[in-house]
C-alpha cells in the first residue's frame, strides 16, 4: 500500500509543474477526512525474572511486543492563520493489534504470541505550513509540512481497560485542488500526507518513545 | 474450646496442615480454618498484631537486642506495604515460649536439632469455634547458624530474611510457588531463584536475597488485609485450566505484568480447575501455567488434595486485560500432558 502511496504522490508533484491554478488559495476553513494507515512499531520489550542468591536476575522467560500495522480512518478541520500557516485538530481511529511474543521459558514452554486488538483513537492539534504559500495560491498543488501533537487512547479488545498516552506527528505532504469556486465552497481535492508518528506510554512495555510510518490520503474542502 | 494448629512453614519442610482456600473471588494462598462446615480464612481480627520477643534465648553473634531490631525490621516491611491494613506493635521482651498456649504471639530460639530441615515455624492457637486467630508463635531453630550482619554471614541463615517469611505465615499467607530449585545430592532442594518471600524454600546460607518482598507478597498481604482504594486500583485476573477437557487441580498460575515486570501467582483451587488473581496491576497480562514441580507438593495443599502435576508448562494464547477495580472475566488455559 505504502507504494501505491508513494506513487501517486509522485504523481501529483509530477503534474504541478503543469497544472496552474486560477485563483488564490482560496479559503479560511479546511475540513478532510480520509483513511490512514500506520506502520508497525515495537513496544519494548520484557523479562519476567526471579531474584537470585546473590541478588541477580534469573530470567524465566522473556516477552517483546508489536504494534502492528493496519489501517483506519482519519479527519481534520484546519483554520488559517496566515498566508503560509493553518491551524488544525484532527482526530483518527484504527484498530491495531498487539502482539507479544513469548519465548525463552525456563522449562520449556512453547514459544507463541499472544494478541490483544485494541480500538485507538487521537486527537491532535497542530500546523501545517504552506512553505510556497505564495506559489501555492496560484497552484493547484501545494506542498506542505506539518507537525502535530496529541492524546492516544486504547482500548483493549475486552472492553475493560484504556491506557493513554502520547502522539507527535511530524512529516508533510502535498494537497491537490480539482476543484475551484467563487461560491462557499472555495476548492476541494485529495490532500496526501507521509510522515512520522511517535508515541509514548499507551499499550507500550515501557516509557519509551516508539516510532512508525504513517500515511494519510483525504478528501479536502475549503470553505 | 480452642484447638491448636500447627502450621510449620519452616522453609524446606512442607506445612503440617496447609488449607488452601477455595473461595472464588480474590482467592490467594493463605491459611484457612474450618469452622463447623465453614472454611474461613485465617487471620487477625483486631490489628495492630501484638507480638512479644523472647529474651531467654540467644545464638552465638545474635544477642536480645539484635533479634529484637531483625523481626522488629521485618515487621516493619510488612507494615509499610501501602495497599495493606496490617500493624504489628512491639508488646516487649518476655520469657513466654514459642509454641505455648498462653496467648501471648511470641518469637524466639528454641533448639530443636531432630527437625534437621526446619530453619523456623509458625504456629497457631486458634478458637475452634469462632476461627479466630488467638496467637501465633515463631519459633527459630537454634540448632543452625545464624546472622544479623547487614550484607549477610558466610555459613550463617539471614535472620530477617527467615523472619520475613514467617511473619507472612503469622499475618495469615500460605506459601507462593514463584520460584525455581534444583535438587541436591542429599535430596533437599537448592533454589535458584525466587520471586516471592513467601517461597517456603530458604535461600542458601550466607544469602540476604529474601530480604525485600515482592509483587507477590504485596498481592497476599494486601488482598488479606486491604486497606485505602486497594479493590478500586487493582484488578484480578480470573479462570479455569483443563486437561484433556478435564479441570486440573492445585495448577500453578502465574500473571505477568510486562509493563511493571512483575509477577503475581496463584494456584487452581476447586475441583472446577479455577483461579483467581487478586492484586494485580491494571493493564494486560501474560498467563503461564506449571505444575507445581519446584517444591513438595505438601508445602502448598494438604495431603489428602489430589494436585495434578503431569503437565507441560503452558502461556495462554491470548494477552489477558486486568481491569482497574475488576476482574478480567474467566479465561480457559488448556494443557497438555507431558
Amino acid at each position: 500500500m505504502r507504494r501505491a502511496v508513494v506513487f501517486a504522490c509522485v504523481a501529483i508533484a509530477g503534474a504541478a509543474h503543469h497544472a496552474a491554478a486560477q485563483e488564490p488559495r482560496p479559503g479560511r476553513i479546511d475540513v478532510s477526512a480520509g483513511l490512514m494507515w500506520m506502520g508497525g512499531q515495537t513496544l519494548g520489550s520484557a523479562d519476567a525474572t526471579e531474584t537470585t542468591p546473590t541478588q541477580t536476575a534469573f530470567t524465566l522467560f522473556s516477552s517483546t511486543a508489536d504494534l502492528g500495522a493496519g489501517a483506519g480512518i482519519e479527519g481534520r478541520v484546519g483554520v488559517r492563520v496566515s498566508r503560509a500557516i493553518d491551524a488544525q485538530i484532527s482526530g483518527s481511529y484504527a484498530k491495531p493489534t498487539v502482539k507479544v511474543s513469548v519465548a525463552n521459558d525456563v522449562e520449556g514452554a512453547a514459544p507463541l504470541t499472544a494478541e490483544d486488538r485494541l480500538d485507538q483513537y487521537t486527537i491532535s492539534f497542530g500546523l501545517v505550513w504552506y512553505p510556497a504559500a505564495r506559489r501555492a495560491a496560484t497552484s493547484r498543488v501545494a506542498p506542505f509540512v506539518s507537525g502535530d501533537v496529541g492524546y492516544l487512547r486504547q482500548l483493549h479488545e475486552s472492553a475493560t481497560l484504556v491506557q493513554t498516552g502520547r502522539i507527535v506527528r511530524v512529516g508533510g505532504g502535498v494537497t491537490y485542488a480539482w476543484r475551484s469556486g467563487a461560491g462557499r465552497l472555495k476548492s476541494s481535492g485529495l490532500r496526501f500526507d507521509a510522515g512520522a508518528a511517535l508515541r509514548s506510554k499507551g499499550a507500550a512495555f515501557d516509557d519509551a518513545i516508539h516510532a512508525a510510518p504513517t500515511v494519510v490520503v483525504s478528501f479536502f474542502a475549503r470553505f | 474450646m480452642t484447638r491448636r494448629r500447627r502450621c510449620a512453614a519452616a522453609i524446606v519442610t512442607a506445612a503440617a496442615l496447609v488449607l488452601a482456600q477455595s473461595a472464588p473471588a480474590f482467592a490467594y494462598l493463605k491459611f484457612g480454618v474450618r469452622v463447623g462446615s465453614r472454611q474461613i480464612a485465617l487471620k487477625w481480627a483486631q490489628l495492630p498484631v501484638r507480638y512479644f520477643v523472647n529474651d531467654q534465648s540467644s545464638v552465638p553473634g545474635v544477642a536480645v537486642s539484635d533479634f529484637q531490631a531483625a523481626v522488629g525490621r521485618a515487621f516493619a516491611q510488612w507494615q509499610a506495604v501501602p495497599t495493606s491494613a496490617i500493624a504489628y506493635q512491639f508488646g516487649g521482651l518476655s520469657a513466654a515460649v514459642p509454641g505455648q498456649d498462653d496467648g501471648t504471639s511470641a518469637l524466639g530460639f528454641v533448639n530443636k536439632p531432630e527437625l534437621e530441615r526446619v530453619l523456623a515455624s509458625t504456629s497457631f492457637l486458634v478458637d475452634s469455634q469462632s476461627g479466630a486467630l488467638i496467637e501465633s508463635d515463631i519459633f527459630f531453630n537454634s540448632a543452625f547458624a545464624w546472622s544479623v550482619a547487614a550484607a549477610g554471614e558466610t555459613g550463617k541463615f539471614d535472620l530477617e530474611s527467615i523472619a520475613l517469611h514467617e511473619i507472612g505465615h503469622l499475618s495469615g499467607l500460605g506459601h507462593s510457588a514463584l520460584g525455581e530449585t534444583e535438587l541436591r545430592a542429599d535430596g533437599g532442594r537448592r533454589v535458584v531463584a525466587a520471586e516471592a518471600v513467601m517461597f517456603p524454600i530458604a535461600f542458601a546460607s550466607g544469602s540476604i536475597a529474601g530480604r525485600t518482598l515482592k509483587a507477590d507478597d504485596v498481592a497476599g498481604i494486601s488482598d488479606l488485609y486491604p486497606d485505602g482504594n486497594f479493590a478500586g486500583d487493582f484488578g484480578s485476573l480470573s479462570g479455569r485450566v483443563t486437561k484433556d477437557g478435564q479441570p486440573v487441580f492445585g495448577a500453578h498460575v502465574i500473571a505477568f505484568d510486562p509493563n511493571t515486570k512483575t509477577m503475581v501467582a496463584n494456584f487452581t483451587l476447586t475441583t472446577q480447575g479455577e483461579f483467581t488473581i487478586g492484586g494485580l496491576s491494571p493493564g494486560p497480562h501474560i498467563v503461564r501455567v506449571e505444575p507445581i514441580d519446584d517444591a513438595d507438593v505438601e508445602s502448598f495443599f494438604d495431603t489428602s488434595r489430589q494436585v495434578d502435576v503431569d503437565f507441560k508448562v503452558t502461556f495462554h494464547d491470548h494477552l489477558v486485560v486486568v481491569p482497574r477495580g475488576g476482574d478480567s472475566g474467566v479465561v480457559t488455559v488448556a494443557v497438555a500432558r507431558k
